[in-house]
């Protein structure tokens, strides 16, 4: 079975992983970990068309984001090795919310299986299922665990 | 761990049922089959020859209901026993709405996680996700399965 992990470097994420790693896991399952890294927050062009930024600063905030992404895939690429089977790393960054590119991801993979956390490093913290897996829930024909703590 | 599966006679939910113990069941696991029914539709005042109480047709709804529940329950104890699965059935009619007596149920006996179709028995199709799941998924504290069709 292939089992697709949506993981966003929070630690809700990470507890989400444990469970599935504890309570679910099967050997033969092959595991994707998934995470869809927003991209750089660029300010949009002052009103004349001027950059409110500058070349350098752009440039930082990409290296920023770089540096954000590589970090995380190492330390996902860590949490894998727990499992003995087949488990691949996914950090990635694309147009759209993460919850259309889990979704579309799942379907790249022909994932059997989702499995997601219930809130993750969004701050409204009331709500009691987060945006993503309210999303990915609503637009996947595959079993999803949701997972809550 | 303590598994509860929420059925309701549809096929989605015996599908939500079957695909639990195919991928996830493991030996030491307790599994509750619980089924939160709804009282069905009973006729108030017949007026057929001045108003008469309608005893006879609200015992004749109440005994089919009866057995269609005792039925199933029967079903799943069957299936339960054939899996070697540890298990307990609980099937109850009540007045009060699935959601709501499925997540008391989850509190009451500690379950860990819930497995349930993303749809059951209701007519309104339109939506993606029925009432009784939705409402599960947004009130569950453990984690839960959710099975599309």
């Amino acid at each position: 079975m292939k089992v697709l992990i949506a993981m966003d470097g929070s630690h809700h994420a990470d507890k989400a992983f444990d469970w599935y790693c504890e309570n679910l896991h099967k050997e033969e399952n092959e595991i994707f970990v998934y995470s869809h890294c927003d991209p750089p927050q660029v300010p949009a062009t002052a009103l004349g068309g001027l950059p409110s930024i500058s070349a350098a600063q752009l440039d930082m905030m990409i290296k920023d984001h770089k540096h954000k992404c590589a970090n995380l895939k190492k330390a996902l690429t860590e949490k894998c090795k727990v499992f003995t089977g087949n488990a691949t790393v996914l950090v990635e960054t694309d147009d759209g919310s993460s919850g259309s590119n889990i979704v579309k991801k799942a379907q790249e993979i022909s994932a059997d299986l989702i499995v997601t956390g219930s809130r993750g490093l969004g701050t409204i913290r009331r709500t009691i299922l987060g945006s993503v897996s309210d999303y990915v829930l609503h637009h996947v024909q595959v079993p999803v665990i949701v997972f809550k703590d | 761990m303590k598994v509860l599966i929420a059925v309701d006679g549809s096929e989605i939910a015996q599908k939500a049922f079957n695909y639990y113990f195919e991928n996830f069941h493991r030996e030491g696991n307790e599994v509750l089959v619980c089924y939160r029914s709804e009282q069905p539709d009973l006729p108030t005042i017949m007026f057929t020859g001045g108003a008469s109480f309608p005893a006879e047709e609200i015992a004749k709804i109440m005994t089919e209901h009866n057995k269609k529940v005792n039925d199933m329950e029967n079903q799943y104890v069957m299936a339960c026993k054939n899996l070697k699965a540890k298990y307990k059935v609980l099937f109850e009619t009540s007045a009060g709405r699935p959601g709501p007596g499925i997540i008391k149920l989850v509190e009451k006996e500690c379950v860990e996680m819930i497995v349930m179709g993303t749809r059951g028995l209701g007519v309104i199709k339109r939506t993606v996700m029925g009432s009784v799941s939705n409402y599960v998924v947004h009130h569950a504290k453990v984690p839960v399965l959710i099975c599309p069709n």
